[in-house]
């Protein structure tokens, strides 16, 4: 029952439940979509000897906290119907004296002898029974999916030319599969069992660190490698007679797999570089492997081209522009504005220059990428510092609560745009 | 009987574990009902005794109660709780490879509190008195 329903003026003792009072039983505080989440399939709570416990439902994580007071917190749970009549005292006695406390003026407090008298006509029905004792209580906040572990794992053997060899070899014998080449990556649910999120959020995670699923397995790709795919694939398309805003997947991977490049991973090239187009076509498309339209993103193209001229060092302004412009398919047009979580330009005018700087390698942790940003450069104005917090907000927390937390905002003059730096 | 004290709150974050599965057995789940007083009992009576007070509702619509502890009486309000507490079992259970797993199963759930927070009233005879 959710309330005691104790009938008005009619005393009933409150006791321990003589079967015994569990001490051990733990109270989760919940919302009502987490509760019918919990009943209809069940959650599960995550975390290594190190980690705070997270609690992680099918799309959201949270940070579990114990709360513990001082209060005493008797659990009442579902009690048998009580029995009023039967056992016992003297039923009219203690019927009268449920009257007189019926009958009490209101704003004076009984008497002691009255209470007495409470006793003894509760006596004659069940008590209360408190099932459990309690406490302190569970209290969950959502947090970000703690996905530092992930990268970790998706890199420790990414896939590269290595495997695009063993794989032509392992093809031409029969035992090619058990020839000694494991499985490299991890499966899904593999994956799940060691990072504290919850299995969408290892998805978009998946989406977003443009991991590559083989056989079942995820691991990360060698940037190199699916670079010069990617410049292979533009060039095999423009032989091919296809632009790059109408790519057909059954074409490339057929013209490029006589160069030894496999299928899996011509498709996985297009997914991290362009989107699927909707065709006119019935046919039910099932993922990246049933997809055969694709356009080609143009800023993720220019973003690759920008890094491959960039060559990880710094080059003046003006001459990046350049090369940028002239290395670019034919009819995509490079601008900066492509790059601002790419590339910082340092200093201005003919000195300006520019390098290679992707959000993407930074940490996922506000804290920590707020420290490597001030590492490489000491104080920023918001428009240049925006684009390296996307996506590493906190449920619950904005963008001013980040920089409130991690940030120190000064201005040269009162007109002078906003600059931070660090705490 | 049982005397009554009074107290106050703290926070603290619990330890980490592995995978351990939260699930209810069952569609539905049972009301629980807490009775929340701010301080502790004691039995300081020699006789062994699980009762611990009277609890009277005064109102029909029960929200409001006394509750006769020993010689002190408080007052108690029913509120709802902003958020249902879900109550936990925890199970051990050892498979047959001998590996322990750990399970909470939720036994049930709590919508509404009675919380006695006023100072309580000590009671004492009429003057007079029988």
């Amino acid at each position: 029952m959710s309330t005691l329903a104790l009938k008005p003026g009619q005393p009933r003792a409150i006791a321990f439940a003589p079967e015994g009072v569990r001490t051990d039983l733990r109270l989760l505080e919940v919302d009502e979509t987490l509760l019918q989440e919990i009943i209809q399939k069940g959650v599960v709570i995550k975390g290594g000897e190190e980690d705070e416990a997270v609690l992680v439902t099918s799309c959201r994580t949270y940070a579990m906290k114990l709360v513990e007071t001082t209060n005493l917190q008797l659990l009442v749970g579902p009690q048998q119907h009580e029995n009023e009549t039967e056992q016992g005292l003297d039923k009219t006695e203690d019927a009268a004296a449920a009257e007189v406390v019926a009958g009490e003026v209101p704003g004076y407090g009984s008497g002691l002898m009255t209470q007495w008298n409470h006793f003894r006509s509760a006596s004659c029905q069940d008590p209360v029974k408190v099932n459990a004792t309690s406490t302190s209580h569970i209290e969950l906040v959502e947090v970000a999916p703690r996905l530092e572990a992930l990268r970790g794992l998706l890199w420790q053997r990414p896939y590269g030319m290595e495997d695009e060899r063993v794989e032509a070899e392992g093809r031409d014998t029969e035992m090619g599969e058990a020839a000694g080449r494991t499985a490299a990556g991890y499966t899904f649910e593999g994956l799940l069992a060691m990072v504290q999120a919850s299995p969408e959020e290892l998805r978009a995670a998946l989406v977003s660190e443009g991991a590559l699923e083989l056989g079942g397995c995820w691991r990360a790709v060698d940037p190199n490698y699916l670079g010069s795919l990617l410049e292979l694939v533009l060039l095999t398309a423009e032989q091919d007679g296809m632009t790059p805003s109408a790519l057909r997947a059954s074409r490339l991977v057929a013209s490029l797999q006589s160069e030894g490049y496999r299928p899996a991973l011509v498709r996985h090239c297009l997914s991290v570089y362009g989107k699927p187009v909707e065709t006119d076509s019935l046919a039910d498309v099932t993922g990246i492997a049933g997809q055969d339209a694709w356009c080609l993103d143009e800023t993720k193209v220019c973003i690759h081209f920008a890094h491959k001229v960039m060559g990880g060092r710094a080059m003046l302004l003006s001459d990046f522009n350049a090369a940028w412009r002239h290395a670019v398919p034919y009819g995509m047009t490079p601008s900066l504005d492509m790059l601002r979580s790419e590339a910082l330009i340092d200093g201005s005018g003919p000195e300006a220059r520019i390098s290679s700087f992707p959000a993407s390698a930074l940490p996922r942790d506000p804290g920590e990428r707020f420290a490597a940003l001030f590492g490489r450069r000491a104080r920023w104005e918001w428009t240049a510092l925006e684009p390296f917090l996307e996506g590493i907000q906190v449920p619950g927390q904005s963008a001013e609560a980040l920089l409130m937390r991690f940030a120190r905002a000064s201005q040269l003059t009162p007109d002078a745009p906003l600059v931070y730096s660090a705490r | 009987i049982y005397i009554y004290y009074l107290n106050r709150k703290r926070r603290e974050t619990c330890s980490g574990v592995m995978i351990i599965p939260i699930k209810c057995s069952g569609s539905t789940v049972i009301e629980w009902v807490l009775v929340e007083l701010q301080g502790r009992i004691e039995n300081l009576s020699e006789e062994q005794t699980s009762e611990i007070g009277v609890l009277l509702s005064k109102e029909p619509d029960g929200k409001v109660l006394q509750l006769t502890i020993g010689y002190h009486q408080l007052e108690g309000k029913r509120v709802p709780l902003k958020k249902p507490l879900a109550v936990l079992n925890k199970c051990e259970r050892l498979s047959h490879a001998g590996d322990a797993s750990t399970s909470y199963e939720v036994v049930g759930v709590i919508r509404n509190q009675y919380l006695f927070k006023t100072r309580p009233r000590a009671l004492i005879s009429k003057p007079g008195g029988r």
